[in-house]
């Protein structure tokens, strides 16, 4: 652990805390798999909190962080080489360099999104939250609704549509 | 519409990456996509940016709403990203409020020695047990057993890293997530008791795992996660830049059965006096495979017993198929000796190796070798529980002046049940200790 003054070590894990949701959509964004992203965003809270000397608090902490995120990334690939990986190098170092995640649009989008879901009507609302629940699956939606998961994944769709319709009405923009 | 920009496409080809039901064709059409074009870029950033939200409110209504008293498989997925930064709250509180309690505590230790300085309730920094037993029970009621040598050091409430050695690890119900950091990757508690051996091979990283009960989460071969269910073993060995899982390193089936699964009993032999001890060892062969399968004649005089170790690590010499094998030890000087104690091998769990008859010569000068000694030593039928150290032939006869013993393997044991024309025995031995008269 390292030893740093106290209000260094505060300051640190505030904002690890605080960056949580954005660090976590600047993974997904380059590695878009649910489980893969969240061990890398753990592998990317201790590499962070093992750097905790390096950070210096009057520079802008998402840099900093998304830098050791990136390195987490080319890591989890180095280490699940034999793996498919959705994009390749040239494509992820491009979006990478592109990214342009902000704490503060992310924490408006989480709170668009919360009054969104409320507006859907209930069975689609019921649907996409079923969707993202841990250990759910297109597939398996399908069997329990005794449709195609062509068809399941169509309806999501068109409420992710109907959910980005309204968010960017919330925020005056596109969720981002 | 844009040539390189087709939004109905793109929605589709992200509709089944985020629902997983893509296909590699598909992959590589959008990569091609994303590659040319900007403003496909842009509309991925944007609609990903809503998929991770909806993650983000799945996580948060779980963990907000129903934090359920005994976590169901979705919690136990999701648990781990939302805790960390707690883990992290509670890992620097720790340090900053005093009479805090620690994450996790040293609650007992068996015949233990600790590099530097000794153990104290420390435990977030790397810490090296070189010999014995620890144990470390964090506030959650989580155990862990560690075997020197061993290098760990607890990371979060929820987590140890080990870099080296072996350790068992026991989550009480109804805790989930717990996970243990090694070189070769995560391997995650989902409810069970594991062990794991940490060592190591020519070209990286082996470490050995069993369940004992319940199921845990290792890194996969041509998948990320792969789950091991009670009574799996297998190797994890990191090399080439991939992970290969191995269910058997070389002819032995991986097996952690001798892993010491509760704080055992103190029951070391002492060994004052002992004038081997860390002296050097010679052989002619030993046997020598990939994965850390390695048994050098070094480990003959390195104090450890009880075919103890890890991955290139072993605390024990084999010599290579089919041979009886010798070695000689270089007391440095001649001295007078009146005592040799031999400590056998049975290759782990495997039972198949070990000497049988042998003769040990003497020599001041380590050209002229006099016949001191010809005898048979035990098998060693049963493996003894862990710290119970395997039976010791202790010899006395005459005091000589000698520099050099030699141990010369005329026969040796195999497994009782392999047929003779299974080439996979040969002799070994524990550990040799040279006492003065």
């Amino acid at each position: 652990m390292p030893s740093q003054p106290l209000d260094h070590q505060e300051n640190l894990v505030a904002q690890i805390t605080r960056h949580q949701a954005v660090l976590h959509a600047y993974i997904l964004g380059l590695v878009p798999n649910q489980t893969k992203a969240d061990d890398v965003l753990q592998e990317t809270n201790l590499v962070l909190w093992r750097k905790a000397s390096d950070y210096d608090p009057s520079r802008p902490f998402m840099p900093w962080a998304c830098r050791i995120a990136w390195f987490q990334v080319k890591a989890a690939r180095r280490d699940a080489a034999r793996d498919r990986h959705v994009f390749d190098s040239e494509l992820l170092d491009l979006l990478a360099a592109e990214d342009d995640s902000d704490v503060e649009a992310t924490t408006a989008l989480d709170h668009a999104l919360r009054d969104c879901l409320d507006r859907l009507p209930s069975e689609k609302r019921e649907m996409i939250l079923h969707r993202y629940q841990a250990d759910s699956s297109v597939n398996a939606m399908a069997a329990t609704r005794n449709l195609s998961p062509g068809a399941i994944s169509a309806q999501l769709h068109r409420i992710r549509q109907m959910l980005e319709s309204c968010i960017e009405g919330k925020l005056g923009a596109t969720p981002s | 519409m844009n040539s390189d920009y087709d939004p109905s496409r793109l929605d589709l080809l992200l509709q089944h990456l985020f629902d997983e039901s893509i296909y590699d064709s598909q992959v590589a059409e959008l990569n091609a996509i994303l590659l040319v074009s900007p403003r496909s870029r842009g509309h991925y950033r944007k609609s990903l940016r809503l998929h991770a939200a909806l993650i983000r409110h799945r996580q948060t209504e779980t963990s907000v709403q129903t934090p359920p008293p005994s976590p169901p498989a979705r919690w136990r997925r999701v648990a781990p990203r939302l805790a960390i930064a707690a883990c992290l709250l509670l890992a620097a509180l720790y340090h900053w409020i005093p009479n805090q309690k620690p994450l996790a505590s040293l609650t007992g230790t068996t015949a233990a020695i600790w590099a530097g300085a000794s153990a104290t309730a420390d435990l977030d920094h790397p810490m090296d047990l070189v010999a014995g037993f620890a144990e470390v029970t964090y506030q959650n009621g989580v155990r862990v057993i560690l075997e020197g040598p061993c290098r760990f050091a607890v990371t979060s409430p929820m987590s140890m890293s080990v870099t080296h050695g072996r350790a068992t690890v026991k989550v009480p119900h109804p805790v989930t997530g717990f996970h243990l950091d090694t070189p070769a990757g995560r391997m995650t508690d989902l409810g069970t008791e594991f062990g794991i051996a940490v060592g190591s091979g020519v070209e990286g990283p082996v470490v050995l795992t069993e369940v004992f009960n319940g199921e845990i989460e290792i890194p996969g071969e041509t998948t990320a996660r792969k789950r091991l269910y009670g009574g799996d073993s297998l190797a994890i060995v990191r090399e080439g830049g991939g992970t290969k899982l191995l269910s058997a390193l070389g002819e032995y089936r991986v097996n952690l059965g001798d892993s010491a699964r509760r704080l055992p009993p103190s029951n070391s032999s002492p060994e004052t006096g002992n004038l081997a001890r860390g002296k050097p060892v010679t052989s002619s062969a030993h046997y020598s495979m990939p994965h850390g399968s390695v048994f050098p004649p070094a480990t003959l005089t390195d104090g450890r017993l009880n075919d103890s170790g890890s991955p290139g690590d072993w605390s024990f010499w084999l010599a290579p198929n089919g041979e009886n094998g010798e070695f000689t030890v270089d007391l440095l000087d001649a001295r007078e000796i009146g005592r040799i104690d031999l400590q056998n091998t049975r290759n782990r769990t495997h039972g198949d190796r070990g000497m049988r008859e042998i003769r040990i010569m003497t020599s001041t000068d380590g050209s002229r070798f006099e016949e001191l000694l010809h005898t048979e030593l035990p098998w060693i039928p049963e493996l003894p529980p862990p710290g119970v150290d395997f039976p010791f032939e202790s010899l006395r006869f005459p005091p000589v002046n000698a520099r050099y013993v030699k141990v010369v393997g005329i026969s040796h044991y195999s497994h009782p049940e392999r047929s003779k024309e299974n080439t996979n025995h040969g002799g070994g031995l524990n550990e040799i200790r040279i006492f003065a008269p």
